[in-house]
């Protein structure tokens, strides 16, 4: 399985300011990978190093070449005053294939209707956005990171907005998606329990240190005190793992 | 398309029922206006014309919520003219109408409007406390240079707070000019500029270069809001941005909706204020922005009605 991104004693951080320790990881492609950190543990600045948007303070990430991003923010950015469709929405997610296509052309309106039915949110195509409540937004989100069939997606916290019927059904739909289109997942979360049977490697992000590996040698009780600062316990249970916080 | 014919008849019929009125409160003045209209053809035009260019461009500053930014915007730009009157008095150069001042104005207007797209984004700035900033540095330096070139006082402030009645053929020109560029940049790049402002982080991660998108899309509100003041001044300027767009905002279905229904209100403010101007010899400007608040009353109808056609 060939890697799709690369980190090397990759340190990230703000203004000179190390958010992390030196990271190392070899991201497969068609795998799972989960970041993980309490609040200000550096996780968005992180994703944000990843996407190119912020540099990091020293090592480097390397993507496998050609690679592009469906990307899933943690909240909609969506101003309400815009008067978006869903359909307009999704097709955000085309770009820059949709300037050349046009929004309104069959390959761009087949395949956003594809999303929709497999998102539940069909029926819902010709409303506008704003109108549409916090966890369908979600959905729309979600269906337009998928739009360009990109070969990897990148989750911010992506259960915020989403009730918990609809998580599993979140999950088995990625799941789907991951082996019908070679997808590689990288999903952030604060709450390690929320992701950690679904992956495969996982980025821990603690106050003072961070680790990175493949998730068997992470989830092990002294490296998770370790890092994390907090007593706890790895229970092993027949749906998984679970941690609890002591 | 139910949605965007309702909304197009119903702003037509005001701007009708405008003219009526206005006709059947001075029908001797309506007239005379009306016979000697090729009087005012040039400022008309130029009203329609620039006025349609500023409410589309009022769309994407109301959406963009940077309505403050065409008031930074103008500061700017008068602290650009008074910098070349200032210049011309230092070395006695006749200056004013010249294509120095434009100049000069649009390149202080310019570095406002960089300047805030390149700050707005980061933590350290709000962007309200940005543009009080941008605002306060310019009409300060715009009191002290003032205070050196008294004598070319009146030529600035003509410049700046505009004449719709002194609009010359060349204004004319250069407004079509400028709004031919706004319309054919809206044209071919209304889905950058829209989807740069509504979700720049997920359209950064699809390879688009937003800040660039976002340089100009402001780089268009300088150009329109520098070349509309002189033909309207900083006020009724103001008014064009906010107003249409916020009309055609409030109740839009649509994205091409919001933009018909703007520059149509866009292109007939000025229209209707300038003949309310004429018939009972108020300021033009005030006359528009007087249009410009009873277009927003009645479109508090518009829902009402709506509900009752549509059903039907």
């Amino acid at each position: 399985m060939k890697n799709i991104l690369t980190l090397e004693k990759l340190q990230i951080g703000y203004a000179g300011q190390a958010l992390s320790s030196p990271l190392d990881l070899q991201f497969k492609a068609g795998t799972t990978l989960g970041i993980v950190g309490g609040n200000g543990a550096g996780k968005s600045t992180l994703l944000r190093t990843l996407l190119g948007q912020v540099r990091p303070i020293q090592g480097r990430f390397q993507w496998a070449e050609g690679t592009h991003f469906g990307y899933v923010p943690q909240k909609n950015e969506i101003d309400d005053l815009f008067p978006f469709s869903v359909l307009e929405v999704l097709q955000m997610g085309l770009y820059p294939q949709v300037l050349k296509w046009g929004k309104g052309t069959e390959p761009s309106l087949v395949r956003a209707r594809e999303i929709l039915q497999k998102i539940e949110m069909l029926p819902h195509e010709k409303k506008l956005f704003r109108e549409l409540s916090g966890g369908q937004k979600q959905r729309v989100l979600l269906g337009r990171a998928l739009m360009a069939r990109p070969p990897v997606l990148l989750f911010d916290e992506p259960f915020n907005s989403l009730d918990h019927g609809f998580r599993q059904k979140f999950w088995k739909l990625l799941k789907e998606w991951q082996s019908e289109y070679h997808l590689s997942l990288i999903l952030i979360e604060h709450d390690i329990n929320l992701i950690i049977n679904h992956v495969d490697q996982v980025i821990l992000l603690g106050p003072h240190q961070s680790i990175s590996g493949e998730k068997a040698k992470v989830l092990q009780q002294e490296i998770l005190e370790g890092v994390l600062e907090t007593p706890l316990h790895v229970h092993h249970e027949d749906a998984g793992i679970q941690i609890h916080f002591l | 398309m139910k949605m965007l014919a309702f909304r197009f008849i119903f702003y037509s019929i005001i701007t009708l029922g405008l003219f009526l009125l206005g006709y059947w409160l001075a029908p001797e003045m309506s007239q005379e206006f009306l016979q000697n209209w090729k009087l005012w053809q040039e400022p008309l035009l130029a009203g329609m014309i620039g006025g349609l260019g500023i409410a589309l461009l009022g769309v994407y500053i109301l959406l963009n919520r940077v309505v403050f930014l065409s008031l930074a915007i103008a500061q700017g730009s008068g602290l650009g003219i008074y910098f070349v009157f200032w210049v011309g008095s230092f070395w006695a150069w006749h200056v004013d109408e010249s294509l120095w001042v434009f100049s000069g104005g649009l390149f202080f207007a310019m570095l406002a409007a960089a300047l805030f797209a390149l700050l707005r984004r980061r933590e350290s700035f709000s962007e309200s406390s940005l543009l009080g900033l941008i605002y306060v540095i310019s009409s300060g330096a715009m009191i002290l240079l003032g205070d050196r070139i008294t004598q070319a006082s009146h030529d600035i402030e003509h410049l700046l707070f505009g004449s719709v009645v002194a609009v010359h053929p060349k204004d004319l020109y250069f407004t079509i000019a400028i709004t031919g560029l706004i319309l054919v940049s809206h044209i071919f790049f209304r889905r950058q500029f829209l989807y740069a402002s509504a979700d720049p982080t997920f359209l950064k991660s699809r390879g688009m270069n937003t800040s660039f998108c976002l340089l100009l899309l402001y780089a268009l509100f300088t150009l329109g809001i520098t070349s509309g003041l002189k033909i309207m001044g900083a006020l009724p300027i103001f008014a064009m941005i906010v107003m249409p767009a916020f009309i055609a905002i409030k109740r839009a279905r649509s994205i091409q909706e919001t933009f018909i229904i703007a520059m149509w209100m866009g292109a007939f403010i000025p229209v209707l204020g300038y003949y309310y101007s004429y018939l009972f010899a108020f300021p033009t400007g005030a006359c528009l922005i007087l249009i410009a608040t009873l277009f927003l009353l009645l479109s508090i109808l518009e829902s009402e009605i709506r509900k009752v056609f549509l059903k039907k």
